[in-house]
């Protein structure tokens, strides 16, 4: 996987290698950014959820409270994600972008439910955990506003790589963990705003979206008794600050 | 070394944009808007495979509007209004509900970057989070009806622009986008929940789409 991740860093710096120079109609530009992800992994579905727990609906079903029972939401996750992307702006109107980013979950994804264990109401503690990386390429078209501004829109595809982990944990007793590793090529929509401080620096805004699930995979989390299979799920939007630098002044 | 790069560099930004700032207008608005969400409540988050006829309502909102040149926060207060109930077609024995009308007021707080469109209006992006507090009520498949009171907070981003149509008042239209889930807070009475757990939780996500005319006092 990593050979793989390394050979299509190599291509992208094979394609986007120095092609600034001042009589080109190309500038190139790199960007560093951070945000957040609402709804990491979507609601985090797996098949033990819904043959166990009762849960057809992942994270979302599987919130419950009870009488006499101290339960504790379990939200959907919050991820974080960072990375860095290259573009090639053409003739100043159409851009090539080819990023890599890491997102991770931050917030959410753990806490108590109830569950109904063969006619006895047990407790049931869940945690939720999501991380990986992804390569979007987009192509697109910008729109300059004097030297102050810029809007890019674009769209591609994206190599997306996640690993998804679940535990549940009751006193039956019972412990069921769950790992569910994979990657998929999902669709990429992006809009990107940049304020240019001087001629070479911006700071910058984007709003992507991501749809894209991969196929059902299996459990490879073993010793745990049983075997779990759950889709991993790219689909959601992304809000991204950072910086720009453009290799020539615009 | 760094804390003094940091330090600098700071101290340039803040400069730069409050010499920016003494030729900027609009720093402070007030707005009013109306707004639609279609698939209020979305009860197939609650089950998937229900068949429904969502739920439609309007919005009524207020806004206030700061910004410096690029960057801007947004918060304000909306309100929902019911245009049709949401409805569950098919399988509303397993799921448990035979409708649902969710009310909602919501306090937004959003910040992001803004981008001038030469001197005719501003595009802005920006990611935040929402309140809500829900009231309205749900009709089990057993026929009896719950009250809902949930309160949640949810995570999101706002894209808007806004056209400038004198010197001192635009037009705005946004785009909000929220994810938020309450507690479960209604036993549903369908054939999914034997037990009688409080299972039912209010999905205020969606997509908004918000229309208005903003006032800059400042």
């Amino acid at each position: 996987m990593y050979y793989k991740l390394r050979k299509i860093l190599f291509m992208a710096a094979i394609a986007l290698a120095p092609i600034a120079v001042y009589a080109s109609p190309f500038n190139q530009a790199i960007s560093f950014y951070a945000g957040y992800i609402p709804s990491l992994g979507d609601n985090l579905y797996s098949y033990e959820q819904q043959n166990t727990f009762g849960s057809t609906n992942g994270v979302d079903g599987i919130n419950r409270s009870f009488s006499g029972f101290n339960t504790s939401h379990i939200h959907r996750l919050i991820g974080a994600t960072a990375g860095i992307n290259v573009k090639i702006v053409m003739y100043d109107f159409f851009a090539l972008r080819i990023g890599a980013n890491y997102f991770k979950n931050v917030w959410g994804g753990k806490g108590k439910t109830v569950y109904d264990d063969g006619g006895t109401t047990r407790l049931l503690e869940c945690t939720y955990r999501y991380d990986g990386f992804d390569i979007p390429v987009t192509f697109g078209i910008v729109i300059p506003f004097y030297k102050d501004m810029k809007i890019t829109f674009s769209c591609g595809i994206a190599y997306a790589w996640g690993r998804y982990r679940n535990k549940f944990e009751s006193d039956a007793p019972l412990l069921y963990r769950g790992e569910f590793k994979g990657h998929d090529y999902p669709l990429v929509l992006n809009v990107e705003g940049e304020y240019f401080m001087d001629e070479k620096v911006a700071i910058a805004t984007s709003l992507s979206y991501y749809r894209g699930t991969t196929t059902v995979i299996k459990d490879s989390k073993q010793g745990d008794g049983n075997t779990d299979y759950a889709p991993l799920d790219f689909t959601g939007y992304r809000f991204l600050l950072g910086i720009s630098y453009y290799f020539k002044p615009i | 070394m760094v804390k003094k790069a940091i330090i600098l560099t700071t101290m340039v930004i803040v400069l730069h944009i409050g010499i920016v700032t003494v030729y900027a207008q609009r720093y402070a608005g007030i707005g009013i808007h109306v707004g639609a969400q279609h698939d209020v409540g979305d009860i197939t988050t609650f089950y998937p495979d229900a068949k429904t006829d969502p739920q439609n309502s309007i919005l009524f909102g207020i806004a206030v509007r700061l910004s410096v040149p690029y960057f801007f926060i947004r918060t304000g207060a909306d309100t929902s209004f019911t245009l049709n109930k949401g409805k569950v077609l098919e399988d509303e024995a397993a799921v448990g509900v035979k409708s649902y009308n969710v009310k909602y007021a919501m306090i937004p707080f959003y910040a992001g970057l803004q981008f001038p469109l030469l001197d005719k209006g501003v595009f802005y992006l920006g990611g935040g989070i929402s309140y809500f507090y829900g009231t309205g009520n749900v009709r089990l498949s057993d026929g009896s009806s719950k009250d809902i009171d949930a309160t949640c907070l949810g995570t999101g981003f706002l894209a808007g622009i806004q056209l400038h149509i004198t010197s001192s008042t635009s037009l705005y239209m946004e785009w909000m986008y929220v994810d938020a889930q309450s507690d479960p807070v209604i036993t549903t009475t369908g054939t999914l929940n034997p037990n009688g757990y409080e299972d039912l939780f209010i999905n205020y996500g969606g997509h908004r789409i918000m229309l208005g005319v903003m006032y800059y006092v400042l």
